[in-house]
Order: structure tokens, then C-alpha cells, then sequence
């Protein structure tokens, strides 16, 4: 992926068709520390010891329309070329962990790309799922919940578009943009 | 010396006719697949959404998920330029879906250049 922002909607992707209905998005993006971490969390229908084993391998996919899957594959090469590092955490019926720490200075490391973006995406997909983002540098920080923004609307669907325009501005607004 | 080979219409040139260039073929596969486009790149998203069917991929990449990709697209075979060389775990893999790896000094520009000489 070109963009860190497009790799995260690749594994929020997956939590999706884990039927994942929490998901929480973890940022820290730190030039003291010289990395940027990305963290996955999703209360999806997890994997067994057996399939986590083999889910960085491409040629291994629960997918039935193809037998190839890139998803996990990339992101773990693509942080490693940074000489970052790969963890995915995962148990059947509880959900699934996947972080990502790529070495911030590294030539290799993909920019961060639209944030902003990428949450909305997800937000629009499907109203029911609920998302907990957190996103921080070295200067400030920024939380989300859905579920607090679903508790003002009261019974107006969150993904309606005027509401969706809404949260994209105070998302940007959060995000110092 | 290069043999310039006269481009027929409606023939593609097979991969088996390109190893007089400055290359080698490091598995044994079938190399009659013909060469139907070339592709140059590294970001193996982009040349998952660009590269097309028949071929012949160019990259300096040399991972296992290099040959997920050329198997997802299928492609005429895969060329690891300047010096690139993959593991036994990626050539296994790829000789068993019959993918032609070649390995080759050159960087992919130069040997972009022999390929067209060549009547690509």
C-alpha cells in the first residue's frame, strides 16, 4: 500500500467479515520515539490457534472466491521493510489484535496518507459497528467513539449524509487539519 | 549479441525465448507461457491493481507474497533484477503453481532496453 491510512481500511476490512461489531483503532505517530504504531483490535469471530499460524502466508485465505489473500501478508512485509515490527494476537469467539510498528525515519516508510478518510469509510459502511479511534503525536491527542456520537443522535442512523459531513469536520478539526 | 526477433502479428513471444538474454532461470517450469506485457514495479499493492494478465513482471522484490501476486494476476513469469535473489520458500511455492522465476544483474531499465531490443 502507498498509504498507511489504505492498509488500516484493508484490516478493518477483515474485521468486518469477522463480523466484528467493536472495533478500535489505535494511532501513535512519534518522532521522539521514531515510530509510528498502529493497533487493530476488533470483538470479531477470531481464529483458531491453527489458522493464525498460517494467516501471514498469501497463499492462505478464508475466503471461497479466490485463493489468495494479501491483506495480513502486506502489512506485515511492508512494516518489517521499515525494520519495524508484526504482531497478531487472535482467539476464537473473542476477536482479533493485529499491531503494527513501522520505524518512523526509515526510507521505506509508506506516509501516513487521510486518516480522516479512512474512519469515515468505515463509519459510513455500516451504521451498527461501533468504532473507539485514538490517534497521537508528540503534541497533541485525539478520541473518538462512536457511541457517544450515536447517543446524541438518539434513533438518526449515524451514516445518514448529513451526519457523515458533520463528523468529518470534527474529525479533521481533531485531527489538526 | 542480441538476435532481434521480427514481432509477428498475433504471436506473442514465450518466455522460453528471451533466456538468450542476460538473465537465467533459477526453476524448472514450463517456460512456453507467452509474454503478453511487461511491468515494471516494486509496491506490491500497485502492481496488484495495474499489472495485467500475461506478464512479465519486473521487481527487485523477492518476498513469498511476489509470487502471490504473479499468481493472482497470472502473469507470464517473474524477472528479479539487479542481483535480486529469493529464497528457497518463494522458489518452491512458485515452481509449484509453474511461474518462471529468472534472476538477473541488470537493473530493470537495461534489461527493459534488451526486451524491446529483443522485439517485445
Amino acid at each position: 500500500m502507498q498509504e498507511i491510512a489504505m492498509t488500516i481500511l484493508d484490516i478493518i476490512q477483515n474485521s468486518l467479515r469477522a463480523q466484528a461489531m467493536q472495533i478500535q483503532l489505535w494511532i501513535k505517530d512519534s518522532i521522539k520515539d521514531n515510530m509510528i504504531h498502529i493497533e487493530i483490535c476488533d470483538n470479531g469471530c477470531g481464529m483458531s490457534l491453527e489458522t493464525l499460524q498460517q494467516v501471514t502466508n498469501p497463499f492462505f485465505t478464508t475466503r471461497t472466491t479466490r485463493s489468495i489473500g494479501l491483506g495480513i501478508p502486506l502489512f506485515k512485509e511492508s512494516v518489517e521493510a521499515t525494520g519495524g515490527s508484526f504482531q497478531i494476537d487472535s482467539r476464537l469467539q473473542k476477536g482479533t489484535k493485529i499491531i503494527g510498528e513501522y520505524v518512523k525515519n526509515h526510507i521505506d516508510t509508506p506516509p501516513m496518507g487521510n486518516l480522516v478518510d479512512t474512519m469515515i469509510t468505515c463509519i459510513q459502511f455500516d451504521a451498527k459497528v461501533n468504532y473507539c479511534f485514538h490517534y497521537q503525536n508528540d503534541d497533541w491527542a485525539f478520541d473518538m467513539n462512536t457511541e457517544d456520537v450515536k447517543a446524541l443522535l438518539d434513533d438518526v442512523p449515524i451514516n445518514q449524509p448529513e451526519i457523515i459531513l458533520w463528523l468529518k469536520d470534527y474529525i479533521k478539526e481533531g485531527m489538526h487539519q | 549479441m542480441i538476435r532481434y526477433v521480427e514481432s509477428r502479428e498475433g504471436e506473442n513471444m514465450k518466455v522460453n525465448q528471451i533466456l538468450q538474454l542476460p538473465l537465467e532461470l533459477i526453476n524448472d517450469v514450463n517456460c512456453e507461457e507467452e509474454i503478453r506485457d511487461v511491468y515494471i514495479g516494486d509496491l506490491l499493492s500497485v502492481v496488484m491493481a495495474h499489472g495485467k494478465e500475461g506478464a512479465l513482471w519486473l521487481t527487485v522484490q523477492k518476498h513469498l507474497n511476489v509470487v502471490a501476486v504473479a499468481e493472482l494476476l497470472d502473469f507470464a513469469g517473474i524477472v528479479f533484477v539487479q542481483g535480486s535473489y529469493p529464497d528457497e520458500e518463494t522458489i518452491q511455492k512458485a515452481t509449484e503453481l509453474q511461474i518462471p522465476l529468472l534472476v538477473s544483474s541488470k537493473d530493470a531499465f537495461a534489461l527493459a532496453k534488451d526486451l524491446i531490443m529483443l522485439g517485445l
